[in-house]
């Protein structure tokens, strides 16, 4: 298996939605996921039908083609920040209003968030589990 | 990007304190993100902030009141995770009962009405056609657009209570005229006419439509013009809950949809989806999970049972008594109890051993956690969620099966409108 070399996500991958900088393992999924199958506990996915079950979300940087989840998902983003379980940055394929509330909302009450980028189609297909990635503000 | 009015703009920079700032930034944030060129008003709003789902919640609620912050239309709210009163669940953890109940009264702190129910246009005054809303339960939402003719997209908690905050949100989605227009259409003229008669009818295809639609709006041709609005409502939370409708159209009988040129934007090219008896009959098998042994209970109100379904349910009653030993609960909202003990009914169902069960919801949360064993309902939404939050096997029939199961003690389907013939 050949080792994953690093990469570097800025602007120029796709459109920022949340600011920051942070660095961790890609967990990249193979089928949208249903942000409430997160269990903030432990951060780990909870869903028997997903591909990636019992994969932790936790300090990953979180891939997701598609989310799918109702009004509740923010609930448990906010909960995962506020816990420390959440991912260290997410990388999204479409947007996803769930994501960016529950880090306008973590900020103000933990002074917690992560970064955010919804990527270019061509940016999202390079990923790869397992990747070292380093997402840069600019 | 969205264009924002002085006052926008100045509670944006923080000028009218960091609670609406906050509150600002998350509507903008939404807006943004739904294409909206700009802001518009709402006359209501409809939160979930009242069901407890962890300390965020609460956390978050704390910081708008601590801000001083205060709803500024007027706002109802969800069921919480427990009832306010009474014995919760055989498993309920008392911790997550008081959790519960503080989170429940704190949000009446941000100047909401105590509500507690996932049907707030039952509540007089709530919604017109129209109006803009921000309302978060899905159930509610489809109602809102589809028979109401108000207009809301599905808000996400801490969204809703900020835009109940400014009383703005994002012109976008089904706001706007152009995104309420059917993209396909589902034919029901070829099932029997008795079934669509029924609200089992209405229930089953709502189930089906969820599954088959995705995000599109389905115009429903077929229905006939004695479809209640209680029957409308029972399509919409099944399909939102089998899947993800927010709007639907029932030719001829929706405000929006007086024909069907209307409830469209151009009919050619749309797929279509012909729905037959035996895909409904396809659809009771989905929502059944049978099991053994006796019957532990019925389970009536999801959502809210209405003052018109209360009425049917007394007459199918007849009378008669529930029988010991088996759980009659009707879920409903605080409102309408009072409404049915104003009118002297509320005795009359406790006579006949039906429970009331109010500011709550049956299979999301405490008051019946530890539920287990042999369960029937009509509801075709509560079918599909209790199988997943609680261990039970669901016999799925009418009002009419579920009145004679309670009353005889063993699930039953005494109804005609399951006569072989009607479902091919």
């Amino acid at each position: 298996m050949p080792i994953p070399s690093g990469m570097t996500i800025s602007g120029a991958d796709g459109r920022i939605v949340v600011r920051g900088r942070a660095t961790g393992d890609a967990l990249v999924l193979e089928a949208p996921l249903s942000l409430l199958c997160i269990r903030p506990e432990d951060g780990v996915i909870d869903d028997v039908h997903h591909p990636d079950r019992g994969q932790s979300v936790t300090g990953r940087v979180l891939c997701l083609p598609a989310t799918r989840g109702g009004p509740a998902s923010t609930g448990v983003l906010l909960e995962c920040l506020r816990r420390g379980t959440a991912p260290a940055a997410m990388l999204l394929g479409e947007d996803e209003p769930a994501v960016v509330i529950s880090c306008l909302v973590g900020l103000e009450l933990y002074e917690k968030s992560m970064p955010v980028v919804v990527l270019k189609r061509e940016s999202f297909a390079a990923l790869a589990t397992g990747t070292r990635i380093e997402i840069v503000e600019s | 990007m969205v264009s924002l009015t002085a006052d926008d703009r100045r509670r944006l920079r923080g000028a009218e304190g960091p609670a609406l700032k906050l509150a600002m930034d998350v509507v903008c944030a939404t807006a943004e993100i739904g294409g909206a060129a700009r802001l518009i008003d709402i006359e209501g709003a409809h939160l979930s902030e009242s069901f407890y789902a962890g300390q965020a919640h609460q956390d978050f609620v704390d910081r708008m009141i601590s801000l001083g912050a205060r709803v500024v239309v007027p706002t109802t709210v969800n069921p919480g995770s427990a009832t306010l009163r009474g014995p919760q669940g055989a498993t309920a953890d008392p911790e997550a009962v008081s959790a519960a109940r503080r989170l429940m009264r704190s949000v009446l702190r941000l100047g909401c009405r105590p509500s507690f129910t996932c049907a707030p246009y039952q509540l007089p005054g709530c919604v017109t056609q129209g109006g803009h809303v921000a309302w978060s339960e899905s159930s509610a939402v489809v109602y809102a657009n589809a028979v109401i003719g108000a207009r809301t997209n599905l808000h996400y908690d801490y969204e809703d209570l900020c835009a109940a905050l400014v009383g703005r949100v994002g012109d976008h989605g089904l706001h706007r005229d152009g995104e309420r227009k059917a993209s396909l259409i589902v034919d029901v003229g070829a099932v029997a006419l008795e079934i669509l008669r029924h609200e089992l009818g209405c229930h089953l295809l709502g189930h089906l439509v969820g599954s088959a639609v995705g995000h599109a709006i389905p115009a429903i041709i077929g229905l006939p013009a004695e479809t209640r609005l209680d029957w409308l409502r029972a399509l919409g939370a099944a399909a939102s809950s089998s899947g993800a409708l927010r709007m639907f159209h029932a030719v001829g009988i929706t405000p929006e949809a007086p024909n069907l040129n209307a409830a469209t934007e151009s009919q050619a090219g749309l797929p279509r989806l012909e729905v037959t008896g035996s895909d409904l009959r396809s659809a009771v098998n989905d929502l059944s999970r049978p099991g053994e042994g006796p019957l532990q209970g019925v389970y009536l109100g999801t959502p809210h049972f209405s003052l018109v379904e209360f009425d049917g349910l007394l007459h199918l009653l007849d009378g008669r008594r529930v029988r010991d030993g088996i759980a009659c609960i009707v879920n409903t909202s605080r409102h309408n109890r009072d409404v049915l003990r104003a009118r002297g009914l509320l005795g009359r169902l406790e006579r006949a051993g039906v429970a009331l069960m109010v500011d709550a919801c049956t299979y999301y949360g405490l008051p019946l956690a530890g539920l287990r064993g042999r369960v029937m309902t009509n509801s075709a939404k509560w079918a599909y969620y209790a199988p997943r939050t609680h261990d039970v096997a669901i016999e799925f029939g009418t009002l009419q099966d579920c009145v004679e199961s309670a009353v005889n003690g063993e699930p039953c389907r005494a109804d005609s409108v399951w006569h072989d013939h009607l479902w091919r």
